[in-house]
C-alpha cells in the first residue's frame, strides 16, 4: 500500500508518499516548502495560507516526481485535520480532497501531533515508549494507555516552540528561531540565573520568557549568554518533568519527537537523564523532526489498517483538537 | 440604509468530475459562517457555481478570496 501525507498545519506544506513494508514502512518521497515570516514577526496564519495556496501544486507534483509515483498508484490520501491553523489547515484539505475526489481514492484525516509521535516510533523502532513531544504547537508528556495517548505532563502556557520563537523574535530573529537561537548559545558557556517552574510534571515557560527578554532589554548580559540560560533552564526543566513521568510510567524507553527534538542539547541532556534510569532514548531524525507530510502518511497507512475511509462530506478541520481525545484504533 | 453583498461565480469549461471534484474539495469547509453569511454550490453541467451573499463588507470579501484561492488549488491538484 501506497499513502500519500499532505501537511499545512502551521508555516509548512509538505506532501510524501510511504510505501507499507510489513508492519514497517518506507518513505519514498517527501517533499516540503515554508513559509518564513519577516524577521522579527511572528507566522501570520493568513499569509502562511497564501504560502500553501502558491507552493501547494509544486510540492504536491515534485513528491510524485520524487516517488517516481503516479496518482493511480496510490491507495489511500491522508491529510492533518488538526490542530493547527485554520486557514492553513484548509489548504491541506482541499488538496487532499480534490485528489480524492478526481480520482476515486480513499481519504484519512489524521491528527497532527499523533503523526509526530507515531513516526518517530516507526523510525527510531520503538515499541511502547514515554513519549515528550516538543514543538511549536505542544510540549507534552505522554504514554500510550488503554487505547489513547495520555497526557503525563504539559507546558501550563506557552510550548517549548513557542518559547524559542517568541524570545528569538525578540532578539530579531525571523520564525522558527529554535536553530538560531542552538547556534548563538553555543557561542557562550556562561549561565544566568532564570526562573525555574516545574510543577508536579507541568511545566511553566511565560515567567522564563518575559525575564530572559528583560536580561536582554537591560544590557547587562551578551545574546549569547541569555541563549545558553534560556536554553539551560527550559530543557532542565523539560528533563526534570520527563524524570518525573519515567518514574511515574515506569517506562524503559523515551522518545522524543517534535521540532525542538532536533535541538543537540535537549538531546544530550535527555539522554543523560535516561541513562540513569537505564532507559533507551531516542530522537526523530533530524529531517523528520519537524512538521513533514510524512508523519502525516504514515498515521494515515496505520489509520487504514483499522478503519474505513471517511466520505468526503465529513472531512473537516478542527484547529483546536486535544490529541487525549482521539481513539487510537489501529 | 445598508450594503446588502452577493455574488455568484461561475468556474467553466471543466469536465464533469472535475465540477464535482472542486465542488467536494471546498464544500466541508462551508460550515461556521458568521452571522448572515452564506455560500451555496452546485455543478451544472461543465461548471460550478458558487453562490456567497451576506457579511460584512470584510468577511464578504476574504470568503470570496478563500473560495477562489481554494477553487485553483483544487484545480491543480486534481489535473496531477
Amino acid at each position: 500500500m501506497r499513502c500519500l501525507g499532505i501537511e499545512s498545519t502551521a508555516h509548512t506544506f509538505s506532501c510524501a508518499v510511504i510505501e507499507e513494508h510489513g508492519r514497517g514502512g518506507r518513505i519514498l518521497a517527501d517533499v516540503r516548502d515554508a513559509y518564513v515570516p519577516p524577521a522579527g514577526a511572528g507566522i501570520h496564519p493568513r499569509e502562511a495560507a497564501r504560502h500553501h495556496v502558491a507552493a501547494s501544486a509544486g510540492v504536491l507534483g515534485g513528491c510524485l516526481r520524487d516517488a517516481s509515483t503516479g496518482i493511480g498508484d496510490i491507495d489511500a490520501i491522508a491529510y492533518a485535520a488538526g490542530p493547527g491553523l485554520g486557514p492553513c489547515l484548509r489548504v491541506g484539505a482541499v488538496v487532499a480532497r480534490a485528489l480524492c475526489s478526481y480520482h476515486g481514492i480513499p481519504i484519512y484525516p489524521v491528527h497532527h501531533a499523533i503523526g509526530h509521535i507515531e513516526l518517530g516510533k516507526m523510525l527510531t523502532s520503538m515499541d511502547d515508549p514515554l513519549v515528550l513531544l516538543v514543538s511549536g504547537g505542544h510540549t507534552m508528556l505522554l504514554a500510550f494507555s488503554d487505547r489513547r495517548w495520555r497526557v503525563f505532563g504539559e507546558t501550563l502556557d506557552v510550548t517549548l516552540g513557542q518559547l524559542l520563537d517568541q524570545f528569538g523574535r525578540s532578539l530579531g530573529l525571523a520564525s522558527p528561531c529554535g536553530m538560531q537561537i542552538e547556534k548563538i548559545a553555543r557561542e557562550s558557556g556562561k549561565y544566568c540565573e532564570l526562573p525555574y517552574a516545574v510543577k508536579g510534571n507541568d511545566v511553566s515557560f511565560s515567567g522564563l520568557y518575559s525575564a530572559a527578554k528583560q536580561l536582554v532589554a537591560g544590557g547587562s548580559v551578551s545574546r549569547a549568554v541569555a541563549c545558553n540560560s534560556l536554553q539551560e533552564t527550559a530543557f532542565a526543566m523539560i528533563c526534570e518533568a520527563a524524570e518525573r513521568a519515567l518514574v511515574l510510567t515506569k517506562k524503559r524507553e523515551l522518545l522524543v519527537v517534535g521540532g525542538v527534538a532536533a535541538n543537540v542539547r535537549l538531546d544530550s541532556m535527555l539522554r543523560q537523564m535516561s541513562r540513569r534510569h537505564g532507559c533507551k532514548m531516542a530522537s526523530a531524525p533530524i529531517r523528520y523532526a519537524g512538521d513533514c507530510g510524512s508523519q502525516i502518511a504514515w498515521l494515515g497507512i496505520l489509520q487504514s489498517r483499522a478503519e474505513a475511509p471517511v466520505r468526503l462530506a465529513d472531512t473537516t478541520v478542527s484547529q483546536s483538537w486535544r490529541l487525549d481525545s482521539v481513539d487510537v484504533n489501529y | 440604509m445598508s450594503l446588502e453583498f452577493k455574488v455568484r461565480i461561475r468556474i467553466a469549461e471543466l469536465s464533469g468530475p472535475m465540477a464535482v471534484a472542486v465542488r467536494d474539495a471546498l464544500a466541508p469547509d462551508n460550515i461556521d459562517f458568521p452571522s448572515g453569511q452564506s455560500i451555496k454550490m452546485e455543478v451544472s453541467g461543465d461548471s460550478l457555481i458558487v453562490a456567497v451573499s451576506g457579511g460584512t463588507a470584510a468577511q464578504f470579501i476574504a470568503t470570496v478570496d478563500e473560495v477562489l484561492e481554494h477553487a485553483s488549488v483544487a484545480l491543480e491538484a486534481a489535473r496531477q
